[in-house]
C-alpha cells in the first residue's frame, strides 16, 4: 500500500528532524523563566534603593558616594539573594518546560550551553570582585551586565537565537553604563529587569 | 508493485533505533553511550547491539576507553557514514515529493 509507505517514509523524516534538533540544542527555555527571573530583579534592584535610602544617601544626587562597609555587605546580600531567587526561579520554568516538551534538562545541548555561559559569568565574577577589592564599585554593574550578555552570546548555538537579541542589548546597556558612572543600578535595572521581562514575554507568545 | 525509486534508500537504516543513532551523530561529533541512551530512550543492549551493527558495517565508529575505572563508550560517526546517511535522507525526501 503506497500510502502506508509515505507515511513511513514521513515518520521517519519527522524522526530524524527531531533527533537532529533535539541532540544539538537546548529549545526549552521557557519565556516564563525571563519573566521571573526580570522580577527578581527588578525587586532586588529596589531593595538597593531602600537599603541606600535608609542610610540617608540619595542616589541620584549626583555625588560619588563612598559607601561603608556595610552598606557594601547588605547590597552584595540582596544581591546574592536576587542572583539566587532568579536563577532557581528560571530553572523551575524551564524545567517545567521540559517535561512538557519531552527533553532531559541535562542533556548534552543543555550542558554546552551551560558550559558555554558558565565561563565568561565566572570571570565577569572574578572581574568584579577585583572592581570591590579596588574600591571602583561604579563600574561593578555594568560589569555584571557586559559579562551576562557576553555569556547569553555565547549560548547562541545552543540555544533559541533570541537569546543572541538579548545577550546585544545586556552588552550594549553595560557599556552605556560604564559612560555614566553613578546610574549603575539604573541600568541593572534595567538590563536585568525589563529587559528580562520583555525577552521572557517575546519568547512567551513565540513558543508557549 | 509500484515503480518507486528506491534507490536511495538503504536497508541498513531502515529501524527507528539506528535512524536515531545516526541522527544524533550527523550534528554532534562524539557522543557518549549514556547520553545516545539517554536521547533515543533506548536500554543498554538495544542501543549496544544497534550501534555495534552500524559499526559493523562502517557507518560509525565506537571509541570505548577508561575514565578512570569506569570503561567509556564513545560513538561517532565516519565519512562514508555520514555520505550513507544524507544519501538514505534525500531517498526519503524524493519518495516524500513523488506524491
Amino acid at each position: 500500500m503506497p500510502s502506508d509507505r509515505n507515511h513511513k517514509v514521513e515518520e521517519d523524516i519527522n524522526h530524524i528532524r527531531q533527533m537532529m534538533e533535539r541532540s544539538s540544542s537546548f529549545l526549552s527555555l521557557s519565556g516564563l523563566s525571563g519573566i521571573a527571573a526580570g522580577l527578581a530583579g527588578l525587586l532586588g534592584a529596589s531593595s538597593i534603593f531602600y537599603i541606600l535610602k535608609n542610610q540617608g544617601i540619595d542616589y541620584f544626587d549626583g555625588q560619588p558616594n563612598m559607601y561603608t562597609g556595610t552598606v557594601i555587605g547588605q547590597i552584595l546580600i540582596v544581591s546574592c539573594l536576587t542572583l539566587t531567587a532568579a536563577l532557581s526561579l528560571a530553572f523551575y520554568f524551564t524545567y517545567r518546560k521540559s517535561k512538557k516538551v519531552g527533553q532531559q534538562i541535562w542533556s548534552p545541548p543543555a550542558r554546552n550551553a551551560a558550559a558555554a555561559f558558565g565561563l565568561p559569568v565566572a570571570v565577569g565574577g572574578i572581574v568584579c570582585l577585583l572592581l570591590l577589592w579596588h574600591k571602583t564599585i561604579f563600574l561593578v554593574a555594568p560589569m555584571t551586565l557586559i559579562f551576562y550578555g557576553l555569556a547569553l552570546t555565547g549560548t547562541v548555538r545552543f540555544t533559541q537565537k533570541e537569546v543572541y537579541w538579548l545577550g546585544l542589548c545586556e552588552i550594549g546597556l553595560g557599556i552605556s553604563g560604564c559612560f555614566l558612572p553613578g546610574y549603575g543600578l539604573v541600568f541593572w535595572l534595567l538590563g536585568f529587569g525589563v529587559l528580562h521581562i520583555i525577552y521572557g514575554a517575546a519568547l512567551y507568545r513565540k513558543y508557549k | 508493485m509500484k515503480a518507486v525509486d528506491i534507490k536511495g534508500l538503504n536497508r541498513d537504516f531502515e529501524s527507528r533505533v539506528r535512524l536515531g543513532i545516526m541522527s544524533v551523530l550527523m550534528v554532534n561529533d562524539e557522543v557518549s553511550f549514556s547520553d545516545m541512551k539517554q536521547m533515543l530512550e533506548l536500554s543498554d543492549g538495544n542501543l549496544s547491539s544497534h550501534a555495534n551493527a552500524l559499526e559493523l558495517n562502517g557507518y560509525i565508529e565506537i571509541k570505548k576507553s577508561f575514565a578512570g575505572k569506569k570503561p567509556m563508550t564513545v560513538y561517532m560517526i565516519t565519512v562514508y557514514g555520514r555520505a550513507a546517511f544524507s544519501q538514505h535522507i534525500d531517498g526519503l525526501a524524493k519518495m516524500i515529493s513523488k506524491t
